[in-house]
């Protein structure tokens, strides 16, 4: 460089010989030579496609996306023609989007990546895998599946693209498929098979397969996994004990084949971050453990830092005791927040600036609910301005929209805060050091939220289920909110067995201690059941019932029925396809009873356990079982309906049992959670009690005598049931109450 | 029949756990060498066997460990707090599951106690042993309710006046096997079934004795001594191990941070010298950490089954090394001296919970003792007991010399002669130094001032005054007529119980060390002794002369207290806690 640069010959005079040199240090692999002179030449203007392809790749290679995205846009502008301009570009759009990630879920931009895809000629394996990631990051997954099996049709048998396949089916809700996707690869993929065990403990674990799961992670276990891998196994299975023991082992700097350097010891330690494991963190610091500067900050921000203003841990024990949230509760204390007088924020007359939050408006009954809520709320005089609804993602693909048009037409404003783009991303220090200090799933839920509630300012935040509730009653904190309502829609996390959830309970512990928090339930029973958990007073959980929108689901939608020609009855299950809901046992009932009386079984509903349910109706010779995953109007899935089963294994109080009822439907199911209190035990309009865990054939037994006389009784008496218990009316009031400060102490 | 091991057995897991602290009580590991396995990878080539403590541990090992080819037993815990028994249950199936994949032949599943060990077998299908079980301990004990994730024990406890005392104390700082010789451990919940267990198994019972194992060592007593000011701390240690050898065949071994390591040496005791942090300029956490290994080492090295801690605060190495495998049979005795000084925080007494008993070596000036060990209690008191002894001082086991062998040893010549023993390298003595020996000059009194083996040399030219080195100050008193020194407890008691000569207390005002002004005012006020302070050098100058007139005279005290021996009790105190941890 000195002697060309001395030599007069510069780039703008003698482009030529430039070109030269760099092109013969670029096939000397001398790359930081080659680079310094193309940098020469771009700073002299001469910015050729060649000159932007190798120093895009260069960057790309130096882990410099910004750099990479700058160069190949100057030359060929922001959707290039150039195929190679292309790939280039859409990589350094993938490499941002992975910089931007830092601690939270990778996410692509949508409309970068639908650009990128029109198009995009894929030449080699790694173009095809830059677009379909592109795609699947920004839940464009139809698009992404259609670009992955262009794939494997253009380089079979290539494993990237198997892989991608089984994630986008993952995306897609698919679990089953992905599964079985991902036990070829664990067998067939030596290589991705640490990662392939991973997902089938994942995949089987939400299904519900408990034995499938475990085998996963016994294989697991055997494997001789690096103590990052060991970790994440811990983690996964939620072995607290295991965890310990491999931090221990990374105290004393990891295993003798694998000693913890740097790298392996930021993801150790960003793993138990992201598991709430703050105090193992400190520890392995001063066990000279490295940390990632995002984990740093972290513990500095949380007073364990280089100057500490917490007392550090002394022993291991002490450092394992130091989990979040739980050591920033109580969280007032923690935030050194000035107490409030006693009866803040004392009661108001008009429901203003009210914000409802929940995961989803997926077709489950707690998002049907989360819309007859609103509706109430309008219909006692709400004004429509006046109410904000926030959802965690609201994705088309996932269907997590499933109720979208239905809240849509009330009129109400809808935030999807997983697509919503924030402008400001900079948190003010007190509420950074709890967001960031939070266990992943909950940071990412509080830090989506909190910006929403910085901005609207509400005066009460209502979360609808667990996990809005959590967020909505930190959100609440964070930003002094008037008053936070938190809705449980279900039994305890304990009695789930919702291992995530359980670990929450001090937290909810300390919102129940707040005078302006108050938590609900939609059934006694929960109510009972969450006070029990918590540790709280019973009556520090107030009722809020489910309701049923009348005017939709009532008799006269069954009056015309049509029936089958030979007069079959049609017992219909109209559940998510999930093991919670124990689809397998409501196939193996009906099966049984379909020799005590003529019936046509209907399933309405999907889930995970699709592809399982057809197999074993298939097993079980239900040739007759109609199943219907995409009905939704009230006509679709009551009209032709002649009774109702529900065989679920928990439940809070279950829409369809109301809906079912309100249109005047016997109905029959297992007595879990708040199922009897959801239908008369006696009288004409008494519903069919089965035991928690019934038997198949008991169970049969019992719907094969009490049916005959239950369908001679008026469909009217079971609507009135519903209309007096699960009115409208009643539940606006009680919600009302709750956010104006009425009623409470 | 008992198959009794005497090889090593490494332990994956906590090394303090419970029942890692437990195993040294089992009949068949009574000889056994407990090593620590961090990762069998490495570790296992050191040992014959391997116990891994938890399925927890297991599953965060398993291939290594079954590589490691040696035989292994891993212990399967029952679900402890009911909340989590999901998670329990995903873990103890994960583990049987993966087991159930493989062929093991070297490994052996065990539980605490039977009925865990049928509950667990049943819960996964596979065969699962018993531990081992350890001989109950005989004698009445107080009954503790432990709850899971609660460290406050709260117990009753016989007290000396015939009543009940209630007594609190932390279980986090008791090896178990030192536990279940201080109280008989249940669970308070009858739903934690590991606690359950581990209660069970702790107070033991199915064994039928502790296995006899013929003893030709003598017992050994690990005296800690810290780097205290002055010299306090060893010689009153020297004493009550003279006090002990005397009684019975006892080894002593001096685990010391004190420059007057010679000095114990010299006395005929062992020593180990220690460097603190300070010495080695080493970070205080990471020092503890090693020097908790080396003290237990040693611990189980010698045998130990006393310590005796004399000084003001246990350093937290003490305690995690008796926590660790092997280090439950050792009782520990705190021997405090009384006198602090009245502003002392009282929060010093709460090691009494970690004691088998505190011994409290007599002083002449309790009634004057405003400190807190004499006007407080310690909230947490543990299992201690309490004994105030008579006045300990080295003299009854170090004959003094003759007037005439003492001077000829120390080379002094004829005339008067006034020791000045003014204590450590601490104070400022430089103004009463000269009216010492301004005053002796003009009472024709030789100066012969005592050199502190802590302190360092007089700087030449300092003082045209004579210099002597020697310890103890009681073997030479004498060879002087009369005595200048500090108030600290050995000094004052070896001559307000030994000598009978002029005396000049000149306390020491110091914040680190006792009441040295009180304990030397009540010898004033009793006509023993004259007194000077340092902040009132105008009438100094009297009582010096006073003091050396009657240095001058050879003027005799007849009114000392006489000397009462209190080694016997002592040492009656000191065995009864090495019967209660000796097999």
């Amino acid at each position: 460089m000195m002697y060309l640069s001395g030599s007069g010959c510069s780039p703008a005079t003698h482009p030529g010989l430039w070109e030269y040199l760099s092109r013969r240090a670029h096939v000397a692999k001398e790359h930081a030579i080659a680079h310094k002179v193309r940098q020469e030449m771009w700073d002299a203007g001469l910015r050729s496609q060649d000159l932007a392809f190798r120093e895009a790749g260069h960057f790309l290679d130096q882990g410099n996306p910004g750099s990479a995205q700058f160069v190949v846009e100057s030359v060929f502008g922001d959707d290039p023609n150039n195929a190679q301009a292309r790939h280039l570009l859409s990589r350094a759009h993938l490499g941002l989007a992975q910089e931007d990630t830092g601690r939270s879920r990778l996410r692509t931009q949508r409309d970068i990546a639908l650009k990128m895809n029109e198009g995009y000629e894929v030449q080699t394996p790694e173009d095809a895998a830059t677009i379909i990631d592109l795609l699947r990051f920004c839940q464009a997954l139809d698009l992404a599946s259609i670009r992955n099996a262009e794939a494997q049709a253009q380089f079979p048998g290539n494993p990237l693209f198997t892989l991608r396949e089984a994630r986008i089916l993952e995306q897609q809700r698919d679990p089953a498929g992905a599964i079985a996707i991902w036990e070829d690869v664990a067998e067939t993929v030596p290589g991705s098979r640490t990662e392939a065990l991973f997902k089938l403990h994942q995949l089987n674990t939400f299904l519900g397969n408990h034995d499938a799961a475990n085998a996963a992670a016994a294989q697991l276990a055997l494997q001789d996994l690096s103590l990052v891998d060991r970790l994440r196994l811990a983690i996964a299975t939620d072995q607290r004990g295991m965890i310990g023991a491999l931090a221990r082992l990374a105290a004393i700097g990891g295993l003798s084949s694998e000693a913890l350097g740097h790298a392996s010891g930021a993801a150790f330690t960003d793993l138990l971050l992201d598991n709430g494991d703050l105090g193992l963190v400190v520890w392995l610091r001063r066990k000279r453990v490295a940390l990632s500067d995002a984990s740093k900050a972290v513990v500095e921000g949380c007073g364990f830092g280089q100057v500490p203003t917490r007392t550090l841990p002394d022993t291991f024990s002490e450092a394992e005791r130091i989990r979040s949230p739980d050591f920033m509760l109580p969280l007032n204390e923690y935030m050194q927040k000035p107490r409030r007088p006693k009866g803040w924020p004392g009661t108001r007359h008009k429901v203003e600036r009210l914000l409802l939050a929940n995961g989803t408006l997926g077709g489950g009954g707690a998002e049907r609910q989360f819309v007859e809520l609103v509706r109430a709320l309008l219909a006692s005089g709400v004004s429509a301005d006046q109410v904000d609804c926030a959802f965690f993602s609201l994705e088309a693909e996932r269907q997590f929209d499933r109720f979208l048009p239905d809240l849509a037409a009330l009129g109400v404003r809808i935030h999807d805060l997983g697509a919503r783009e924030v402008v400001n991303r900079n948190l003010p220090s007190q509420v950074s050091s709890v967001i960031e200090a939070l266990p992943f799933e909950l940071r990412a839920d509080v830090l989506a939220l909190w910006y929403l509630v910085a901005e609207l300012r509400p005066l009460t935040i209502h979360g609808w289920q667990d996990r809005a509730g959590l967020a909505a009653g930190l959100v609440g904190e964070l930003a002094d909110t008037e008053r936070v309502v938190m809705s449980a829609r279900n039994m305890s996390p304990q009695v789930r067995a919702d291992k995530r959830l359980m670990g929450y309970r001090n937290l909810y512990r300390d919102f129940v201690a707040h005078e302006n928090y108050h938590m609900t339930a939609n059934a006694a029973l929960g109510a009972g059941d969450y006070s029990r958990w918590i540790g709280c007073a019973s009556d520090k959980i107030t009722l809020l019932q489910n309701t049923v929108d009348t005017s939709r689901f009532n008799p006269a939608l069954v009056a015309q029925k049509s029936k089958d020609s030979d007069e079959r009855l049609r017992i219909g299950g109209l559940f998510r396809l999930a093991a919670n809901k124990r689809p397998l046992l409501w196939l193996d009932t009906i099966a049984i009873l379909q020799e005590h009386l003529p019936i046509t079984p209907v399933l309405r509903g999907r889930g995970p356990m699709l592809r399982e349910v057809t197999e074993a109706a298939e097993r079980l010779g239900l040739t007759n079982l109609i199943i219907e995953t995409d009905l939704s109007t009230p006509e679709q899935l009551y009209s032709d309906l002649d009774a109702v089963l529900l065989m679920s294994q928990v439940e809070g109080v279950p829409n369809i049992l109301l809906e079912a009822q309100a249109c005047g439907l016997p109905v029959i199911a297992t007595d879990v959670g708040g199922v009897a209190e959801a239908m008369p035990q006696r009288g004409r309009a008494a519903g069919l009690l089965l035991p928690e865990t019934p038997k198949p054939e008991a169970a049969a037994r019992a719907i094969a005598e009490w049916l005959p006389g239950a369908l001679q009784q008026p469909g009217q008496v079971r609507a009135a049931f519903v209309e007096r218990k699960f009115g409208a009316k009643a539940l606006a009031r009680a919600a009302t109450d709750l956010y104006l400060g009425r009623g409470q102490s | 029949m008992t198959v009794v091991h005497s090889d090593r057995l490494g332990l994956l897991g906590i090394q303090t756990s419970p029942v890692a602290q437990l195993l040294q009580d089992l009949p068949e590991e009574a000889r056994t060498h407990f090593l620590q396995v961090n990762d069998p990878a490495d570790d296992a080539a050191r040992v014959d066997r391997i116990l891994v403590l938890s399925q927890d541990d297991a599953l965060a090992h398993l291939p290594t460990l079954m590589r490691s080819k040696k035989p292994c037993r891993i212990l399967l815990r029952r679900a402890g707090d009911p909340d989590e028994a999901v998670l329990w249950h995903t873990g103890i199936t994960l583990l049987a599951k993966a087991l159930g994949q493989v062929d093991w032949p070297q490994m052996e599943l065990v539980a605490l106690t039977e009925e865990a060990a049928k509950s667990l077998s049943s819960h996964i299908d596979m065969p699962v042993g018993v531990i081992g079980a350890l001989p109950a301990i005989p004698g009445k004990r107080p009954r503790v309710a432990l709850k899971r994730g609660e460290d406050l024990l709260t117990f009753a406890l016989d007290a000396s006046d015939g009543g009940r005392e209630t007594r609190r104390a932390s279980l986090s700082i008791f090896n178990w096997a030192r536990l279940r010789r201080l109280a008989n451990p249940i669970a308070a919940d009858e739903n934690d079934l590991d606690l359950n267990d581990l209660t069970t198994f702790a107070r033991g019972g199915a064994a039928p004795s502790m296995p006899v194992i013929p003893r030709n060592t003598p017992r050994c007593l690990v005296a800690v001594v810290p780097n205290g000011v002055g010299l306090g701390h060893v010689t009153r240690m020297m004493a009550i191990g003279k006090a002990l050898q005397k009684s019975g065949d006892i080894r002593i071994v001096f685990w010391s941070y004190s420059r007057a390591a010679e000095i114990l040496q010299a006395a005929g005791f062992e020593v180990v010298i220690r460097q603190n942090p300070l010495h080695l300029k080493a970070h205080p956490p990471s020092w503890r950490e090693w020097e908790t290994l080396e003290f237990a080492n040693t611990l189980r090295q010698l045998g130990a089954t006393l310590i005796s801690y004399d000084g003001g605060t246990f350093d937290p190495f003490i305690r995690q090394a008796l926590r660790q495998p092997g280090c439950g049979h050792i009782g520990v005795v705190w021997v405090r001296r009384g006198m602090y000084r009245a502003d002392t925080d009282p929060q010093l007494l709460e090691a009494e919970q970690f004691c088998d008993l505190i011994v409290e070596p007599g002083d002449l000036a309790q009634a004057v003792d405003m400190g807190p060990t004499r006007t407080k209690q310690a909230v947490y008191r543990g299992f201690c007991k309490s004994l105030i002894s008579q006045p300990v001082t080295l003299k009854p086991y170090l004959p003094s010399y003759s007037k005439k062998e003492a001077k000829k040893r120390l080379k002094l010549r004829r005339g008067r002669h006034c020791l000045v023993s003014l204590g450590g390298a601490f104070g400022d003595w430089s103004v009463l130094r000269d009216q010492i020996e301004q005053s002796a000059k003009a009472h024709k009194v030789h100066v012969v001032w005592a050199q502190s083996p802590l302190a360092p040399p007089p700087t030449e030219g300092q003082s045209t005054a004579q210099v002597r080195r020697f310890y103890p100050l009681s073997r030479y008193l004498d060879a002087f007529d009369g005595m200048i020194t500090a108030t600290g407890y050995n000094s004052y008691h070896e001559l307000m119980l030994g000598y009978d000569g002029p005396v000049l207390l000149a306390p020491t005002n110091n914040v680190r060390l006792d009441d040295q002004v009180g304990r030397a005012k009540w010898a004033g006020d009793q006509g023993w002794a004259h007194v000077v302070l340092s902040d009132q050098h105008s009438e100094n100058t009297a009582i010096i002369d006073r003091f050396m007139q009657e240095v001058r005279s050879g003027l005799r005290h007849k009114n000392r207290p006489q000397a009462t021996p209190g080694d016997d009790e002592i040492a009656a105190a000191f065995n009864e806690i090495f019967d209660r941890y000796s097999d």
